[in-house]
């Protein structure tokens, strides 16, 4: 194989973007949870007394619309983790990839003639 | 006979206002949402992060479809009140084909297609019924970190208790109230379309592709394998109905059997910000009635630039805690993708694979950073 060894490669990653990131998908997720729980609050005194077809229809839908709230609120949360990850992830590959490329080529100076 | 409807038209129009300003703090949630992830786009390289672009544009779908179903109640609102109720906040009765013909055309529709549906019970604003409860606390996502090969074997579940797992219910869940750009919008985020699976197919794809290849050493699969993965795992990550297709099949149905599994208490967004919520906007008015503006303001939350001390701290516990989970996760996939080298016996295939260099594996040799034992390229052990 021609070229040089795979840790070479640079891994390009910045803390600061990440955090951001990171911080906004997590307050992204507060906002949704806000807006669910002041929906399940409210819910109930707005169909007090209400009946007929129209309430039928949102009784038909509302659920699924609170159900796709949660679900989005939990990818928000896992999202903020995975881009984390990603980020420590990278920290540690560059760590690595910098120590087998100050080897390797300590390795390659000791074999110089 | 003539059919009745009733409603109170003033609490339907206090649900219309709310939405409204909930879907326009939200809209301005994803916002923020969006200019984080364009600055963490142009400063990481594609190996290194996640694609979050389906994410803004999901919460813009579901304010969307929320201000749609808003929309439908304050016109049912406005139909009462014009059959001749009035008005007030006491119920109103009318016949219900007088009602029907004063809505607009296609909220008709809708209310005519309900026919034969039944009602929710939707409990009391201090005492939810259990379904709501449980999608505060059960509600999950299992999305991997794409790790190529490794990536099965990572997989972040969101919710609690032993009840979370994936809802079928998924693909049809915005309704009938989402246009079709909001639920392609809504199934890209959450992964039932193509892009759900796209972050371990591309891993596993990669991995299987150069595993019989001779143009690159094991070390360097598990490496390609697994920035693809990275770079690729973007819905897949993200979570959704997709991946938990994935991981289910390949950790079995409940995937919190998975190794790496990462458990958030989801439940603890729902309880702590509704409940703050809440204590913040429901303290007025009649019931269902809020300040719009209050809404806007509690539900958008923290704008860039706010002072850390305007943060609750309940946020910051939540914030502490997802930050803690990832670096766990991180440091978890990478000991794991280079397993062989936390081992207590580095052996020659292991050199050979990762294609480390000869004196750095003999320095490890003389210096032994904490392994038991090393071997020699040719298998036998050269230090205890």
């Amino acid at each position: 194989m021609s070229g040089r060894p795979w840790f070479y490669e640079a891994v390009v990653s910045d803390h600061d973007t990440a955090d951001e990131a990171l911080h906004q998908l997590t307050l992204g997720s507060i906002s949704l949870s806000e807006a669910l729980g002041l929906l399940t609050a409210d819910i109930p005194s707005v169909v007090d007394g209400w009946e007929g077809m129209a309430r039928l229809a949102f009784d038909d839908q509302m659920p699924g619309v609170l159900t796709a709230g949660y679900q989005l609120a939990s990818a928000l949360l896992a999202a903020g983790v995975a881009v984390t990850a990603a980020y420590e992830s990278s920290v540690l590959e560059g760590d690595l990839r910098a120590r087998l490329r100050a080897d390797h080529e300590a390795e390659l100076a000791g074999a110089a003639p | 006979m003539t059919l009745n409807a009733s409603a109170r038209p003033e609490r339907l129009h206090h649900l219309a206002e709310t939405t409204t300003a909930i879907a326009e703090a939200l809209t301005r949630r994803a916002g923020h949402l969006q200019d984080a992830y364009d600055a963490y786009l142009l400063a990481n390289g594609a190996d290194w992060r996640i694609d979050l672009g389906a994410l803004d544009e999901a919460l813009l779908a579901w304010a969307e479809t929320l201000t749609g179903i808003g929309t439908f109640v304050g016109q049912v609102g406005t139909a009462f009140e014009a059959a001749g109720g009035s008005g007030g906040d006491g119920v109103v009765s009318v016949a219900e084909y007088r009602m029907l013909a004063l809505l607009p055309c296609d909220a008709r529709v809708v209310a005519e297609e309900a026919w034969g549906a039944a009602e929710v019970d939707w409990g009391d604003p201090d005492e939810p019924p259990a379904w709501i409860e449980r999608l505060g606390t059960t509600s999950m996502v299992v999305g991997h970190l794409g790790e190529g090969a490794d990536a099965v074997e990572v997989a972040f579940v969101v919710g609690t208790g032993a009840d979370a797992r994936w809802s079928p219910a998924t693909p049809a869940v915005l309704g009938r109230f989402a246009s079709a750009e909001a639920t392609a919008a809504f199934g890209n985020a959450l992964g039932w379309g193509a892009a759900g699976i796209s972050g371990v197919a591309a891993g596993l794809e990669q991995w299987v592709a150069d595993r019989d290849s001779l143009n690159f050493t094991d070390g360097e699969v598990a490496a390609r394998a697994a920035t693809r993965g990275v770079g690729t795992g973007a819905a897949t990550l993200i979570g959704g109905a997709g991946g938990m297709i994935a991981a289910t099949s390949v950790c079995g149905p409940g995937a919190p059997a998975c190794a790496g599994v990462v458990i958030i208490g989801v439940g603890l967004a729902a309880t702590v910000g509704g409940d703050w919520a809440l204590d913040q906007v429901l303290d007025q008015g009649g019931p269902a009635e809020h300040d719009p503006s209050l809404v806007v303001e509690h539900v958008a939350g923290y704008e860039p630039g706010d002072r850390p001390g305007d943060v609750d701290d309940s946020t910051w516990d939540l914030i502490e805690a997802v930050e803690t989970e990832g670096e766990a996760a991180g440091q978890a996939t990478f000991e794991q993708r280079n397993e062989a080298l936390f081992d207590h016996d580095i052996a020659a295939e292991t050199v050979d694979a990762l294609d480390l260099p000869t004196p750095w594996v003999e320095r490890e040799t003389r210096f032994p950073p904490g392994w038991a034992r090393l071997r020699s390229l040719a298998g036998e052990v050269v230090a205890l």
